[in-house]
């Protein structure tokens, strides 16, 4: 025979094992709205998805030593400066691929890119017409990252194809630019992996099968 | 002294003051604006090996640092090129510790005045041999004698058309010693600011049937690179050299 206070023991354990379960489940049921809440919060809504274009992008060659133009769909933003970091970082991704013809390590490698009118004093664009002539136009300031150069391959052929490739690249996509320079983080750099200067402003031009050295500006 | 001889007195000292300014001012008048430029010594080259100290330079495999190759390819290199009779200055020599900037390779080859200026570099990345002059564009005309001051960044500018011709040269005289190479242009800093005729020469491996993936650390790849570079610095020399003035009286 059970003791009598043993079975009420026996019942009020019981009935806190049924309290205490409730309470769980409702706990578990509000941190599921909780979450849920936060999740509605969160816009999870796509992004308006920008329409594919033809994209021009000049592909650079170790074997050949030489610069050629490829083009390919690419769904590019509408802004200018995010456009041209967009279109190089795709530029110096497909040096990533797997048997590429200009082999670069994978990584992030264009910080920014930004688009100064010229002339940059137009009272020194007066002196002559020859210097007039030469800056009308943009100059672009390329802002790549210190891991890119840092681990850039180290030659004077293929420091020179990156730099054509990446000025073919904005001759071919962005007519107004005339001029393009290279900063490194945000600092001037003297070469890019020890050879190719980046210290002058380079003139935009086609690079394309021929000599791949980007012309100077005066 | 009365008034009268004061006054000639002061008379002859502003006439004499005077005329030394008028000789001065004629004498700035008429000195150039410049020295020329001194001749080229037509024995002497000026080698460059690349990187050095604590800037290894590429890193080519097996442990072997760009400094190191270039270094070893100058030395072999100047040795030939003593025997030909040519006096060799070197850029940097074994035991510099420190990096030398392209601005102090500079002014060693534009002190020099050598025949010629040759960078020397190698590299993991291509095939074969690279020799490479300056992106700055040709001067057709040279610049006037008074005008002889240069700016620094583009002191090549009016070597362009002789370093083309020099590295056309090198480009046969490799290609003789059994090396192909190609000629091209870039923007190298010590180059830009040499004044002489100078080219970049790049040293890729080699990859043919005979050699597969042959760096320029292999000797006889790099005996076959000296022959190819003194034969071209002999016949630079001969080519370039004014022929001798004809000796009066002969017809």
């Amino acid at each position: 025979m059970i003791p009598r206070y043993q079975r009420v023991l026996f019942w009020i354990l019981s009935i806190a094992i049924l309290l205490i379960t409730l309470f769980l489940l409702h706990g578990c049921h509000q941190a599921r709205e909780k979450l849920t809440r936060r999740r509605n919060v969160t816009p999870l809504a796509a992004p308006v998805a920008a329409p594919s274009e033809t994209v021009r992008l000049a592909l650079a060659d170790d074997a050949t030593g030489r610069v050629v133009m490829s083009e390919r769909e690419v769904a590019l933003p509408q802004p200018s400066t995010a456009r041209a970091q967009a279109l190089l970082t795709r530029l110096i991704a497909e040096y990533s691929y797997k048997n590429s013809a200009h082999p670069l390590e994978s990584g992030p490698s264009v910080d920014d890119v930004f688009f100064v009118d010229l002339p940059l004093h137009a009272a020194e664009a007066t002196r002559s017409s020859r210097t007039t002539d030469s800056t009308a136009g943009q100059l672009a300031v390329v802002n790549l990252r210190g891991s890119f150069a840092d681990h850039h391959p180290s030659g004077i052929g293929v420091e020179t194809l990156t730099i054509s490739s990446i000025i073919g690249t904005i001759y071919a996509n962005f007519p107004r630019v005339q001029a393009i320079r290279f900063v490194v983080d945000g600092h001037q750099r003297d070469t890019l992996a020890g050879h190719a200067d980046l210290t002058r402003t380079y003139r935009v031009t086609n690079t394309e099968s021929r000599t791949p050295a980007p012309e100077l500006l005066p | 002294m009365d008034r009268r001889s004061k006054f000639a007195f002061c008379l002859l000292v502003c006439s004499a003051v005077l005329t030394l300014t008028a000789r001065t001012v004629r004498a700035q008048e008429q000195a150039p604006a410049g020295q020329p430029r001194p001749a080229p010594n037509r024995s002497i080259v000026l080698l460059d090996p690349g990187h050095g100290g604590t800037d290894p330079g590429a890193d080519l495999g097996n442990k072997v640092a760009e400094k190191d190759v270039t270094f070893a390819l100058a030395t072999k290199l100047r040795g030939a090129l003593t025997a030909q009779g040519f006096a060799v200055v070197l850029t940097r020599d074994t035991g510099s510790t420190e990096a030398l900037t392209a601005e102090q390779r500079a002014v060693t080859a534009n002190r020099s005045h050598p025949m010629a200026c040759i960078s020397l570099h190698a590299t993991r990345s291509g095939s074969g041999v690279h020799v490479y002059t300056s992106a700055l564009p040709v001067v057709s005309e040279p610049p006037e004698p008074e005008l002889l001051l240069t700016r620094w960044e583009t002191a090549q500018e009016s070597f362009v058309a002789q370093s083309l011709q020099f590295a056309a040269a090198v480009k046969t005289s490799l290609g003789t010693a059994g090396l192909s190479a190609t000629t091209s242009t870039a923007t190298v800093p010590p180059l830009d600011s040499m004044t002489c005729p100078a080219v970049a020469i790049e040293f890729s491996p080699l990859n043919t049937l005979e050699s597969a993936d042959k760096g320029i650390d292999d000797a006889r790849y790099q005996d076959s690179a000296v022959r190819g570079m003194v034969a071209a610095l002999v016949k630079w020399r001969t080519d370039t050299t004014p022929p001798p003035a004809p000796a009066k009286g002969t017809p």
